[in-house]
């Protein structure tokens, strides 16, 4: 069966698991400590949404409830389906550049740079601005700080990898692991000397979408949004570049151009998704891979169901995060890794004759 | 030999280095009418170099190569793959794509952004896999098939690139002896029906004497020899380049050299 063939297929799954992603937001917009049942949920939200909600009887809705869904729960539900399909669609994207399944989008050290970035803003923010205290402005010290760390890092890996005008997967990759160790180390000796921020740091290498608000998601939205056309664009590309970048060449794609503007949009966008969430493990590894493993290997099925269950695997982890031990709540990444890290290894000896490097 | 610039393929004065070796030196080479054309010689001289710049799959000199009467360099890459296709040594596939996946995959050239396959593309690849005897293998993951099947695979590839020149490196150095000639036939047909232009790198001495209609020997980046198997393959010629003493007989169906390798010199 070829791609054309299943087109009609592929169209009603994905408007299929897109009706899943819109019930699922509703229902678990409904979980939490105040109960608020699904159809009251849902009418709130649809009082929100112009033109449709002319249809709707919009009266005596709870004040209370409709604060807690639009200013609460929502944001922070919208934010983690967002990071979610720009996480796993970097996933996607970087597996087709690196002709590599294991392949992951923190792999160029994006995450420990932004890790390290986000170490020094947190101490920058306790120590030279404590009298400062809105807590929007310490937020933004993080954010930047990791955003910064994850760009420079990235660069800094990228600059190490390139050979002349070409940059070869198997130095990058090597280069990324090296940067990694040396950016760990620096958010270690960071937690050493300054132990009172240990809790602080670890809470945001494990990822959260606890400060989650609607500013975040005016910013990082359209650079999800973008992103995602911007390397869907590409789709048939990576499925060229699967057969050898040289054959790449032969068959009219410019393997080394492709990857490096790839590259370069993943790289950006994920350092803008993890300084806003902290580093949220293994969705981009998983959902991609899952992805392929069921409806195959074509860049183009792969990337936009990777970026609709990308969302829906995000989502569930996060209210998973925040409704298991409630009131308080634990790490995104930590749920993200449970739940994913035993699936990597299943993967790992499934193919451990098939992998190739 | 005719040296032209309106050859469909026109070589003129080629040089390629890797780093300070010198690997290609002052190649000129014009090919125009359709049949096969081998490249022969020993390790390191220069074949799938020559091959690779001529398919732009590595980056040629300015002015040394022509396609068509215009300078290789000077096309955009899609538009190249739409007059060369080229066959790899290795034809590993990283992801478990199907047959019929890689190929449509020879169709991409034709294709704008966001267009997909259409039935006619469909035809062309199917006719391609008829034409290479892998058509019900269509829906196999390639990963999952054997070395030959999957070289035909890549053929019918090629193939659906409907190209005027197809390349091919080393297409049966992996295939057993069987399968060699199989695969030899199917291009020779290929060769009358679509009248194209194969280059091929053999390593086998018989078999390129055997199906070439040309020859290209080369020596430590130079053509040593260019010509028809009777005049590329003599005595002198292969034991000047490889370096052992051969004793050479006409074949005794075709009259075409076969060569006997004896002792090293």
């Amino acid at each position: 069966m070829t791609y054309i063939a299943k087109k009609q297929l592929y169209r009603l799954i994905f408007a299929g698991l897109l009706v899943v992603l819109a019930v699922l937001m509703i229902l678990f917009s409904t979980v939490g400590s105040a109960s608020i049942s699904f159809g009251e949920s849902a009418r709130i939200l649809i009082s929100h949404i112009p033109f449709i909600r002319n249809f709707i009887n919009a009266e005596n809705i709870n004040k209370t409830y409709e604060s807690i869904i639009i200013n609460i729960r929502m944001p922070r539900i919208i934010l983690s389906v967002i990071a979610g399909t720009g996480l796993s669609v970097v996933g996607a994207a970087f597996q087709g550049i690196f002709r590599n399944p294991m392949a992951d989008p923190y792999m160029l050290g994006t995450s420990s740079g932004a890790a390290l970035g986000a170490s020094v803003g947190i101490v920058l923010q306790s120590s030279i601005l404590a009298d400062v205290s809105t807590n929007t402005l310490s937020i933004g010290i993080t954010s930047i700080g990791a955003f910064a760390g994850a760009i420079i890092t990235t660069i800094v890996v990228y600059g190490i990898a390139r050979v002349g005008n070409r940059v070869p997967t198997t130095t990058l990759i090597l280069a990324g692991v090296a940067v990694n160790f040396l950016t760990s180390s620096g958010v270690s000796f960071i937690m050493m000397f300054k132990p009172n921020h240990m809790e602080k740091i670890m809470f945001w290498t494990m990822g959260s979408f606890s400060a989650g608000g609607w500013k975040q998601i005016l910013v990082l939205f359209p650079v999800v949004l973008i992103g995602t056309v911007f390397i869907s664009m590409y789709a048939r590309d990576l499925n060229i570049i699967a057969t050898g970048s040289e054959t790449a060449k032969t068959l009219g794609v410019d393997a080394d151009r492709v990857k490096k503007i790839l590259l370069a949009v993943s790289s950006a966008l994920i350092a803008v998704i993890v300084s806003f969430t902290g580093i949220i493990g293994f969705a981009g590894l998983v959902v991609p891979h899952i992805i392929r493993l069921i409806l195959g290997p074509d860049h183009r099925v792969v990337i936009p169901f990777s970026a609709l269950a990308g969302a829906i695997f995000m989502l569930i982890c996060d209210t998973v995060a925040r409704t298991v031990i409630s009131p308080s709540e634990i790490p995104v990444g930590l749920i993200t890794s449970l739940l994913g890290a035993p699936f990597f290894i299943y993967l790992l000896i499934s193919s451990k004759k098939k992998v190739k490097i | 030999m005719k040296h032209d610039i309106n050859s469909s393929l026109y070589v003129n004065n080629l040089d390629w280095s890797y780093g300070k070796r010198q690997i290609l030196n002052k190649i000129c080479l014009s090919i125009d009418k359709a049949g096969f054309y081998s490249i022969i010689g020993p390790n390191g001289s220069g074949k799938t170099t020559l091959l690779k710049n001529i398919s732009r799959a590595l980056e040629p000199r300015q002015e040394s190569i022509y396609v068509e009467s215009k300078d290789i360099t000077k096309y955009k890459r899609r538009e190249i793959s739409k007059l060369i296709s080229y066959v790899p040594q290795n034809t590993n596939i990283d992801f478990d794509f199907t047959a019929m996946d890689i190929v449509l995959m020879g169709r991409s050239p034709y294709f704008k952004r966001f267009e997909v396959e259409k039935e006619e593309d469909l035809q062309i690849a199917e006719e391609a896999m008829k034409s290479t005897n892998i058509w019900h293998l269509r829906d196999k993951n390639i990963n999952e098939i054997s070395g030959g099947e999957r070289q035909r695979v890549i053929i019918a590839r090629a193939l659906a690139q409907q190209t005027k020149i197809m390349l091919l490196d080393e297409p049966v150095s992996q295939l057993d002896i069987h399968h060699q000639i199989e695969l030899m036939e199917t291009i020779k047909d290929l060769i009358i029906k679509r009248g194209i232009i194969v280059i091929a790198v053999l390593h086998d001495l018989n078999l390129a004497a055997q199906y070439s209609d040309m020859i290209i020997l080369l020596k430590e980046g130079r053509i040593l020899s260019y010509g028809s198997p009777q005049t590329v393959i003599t005595k002198e010629n292969i034991e000047s380049v490889y370096g052992i003493k051969v004793f050479i007989m006409p074949n005794p169906l075709t009259s075409r050299p076969h060569v006997i390798p004896l002792t090293s010199i």
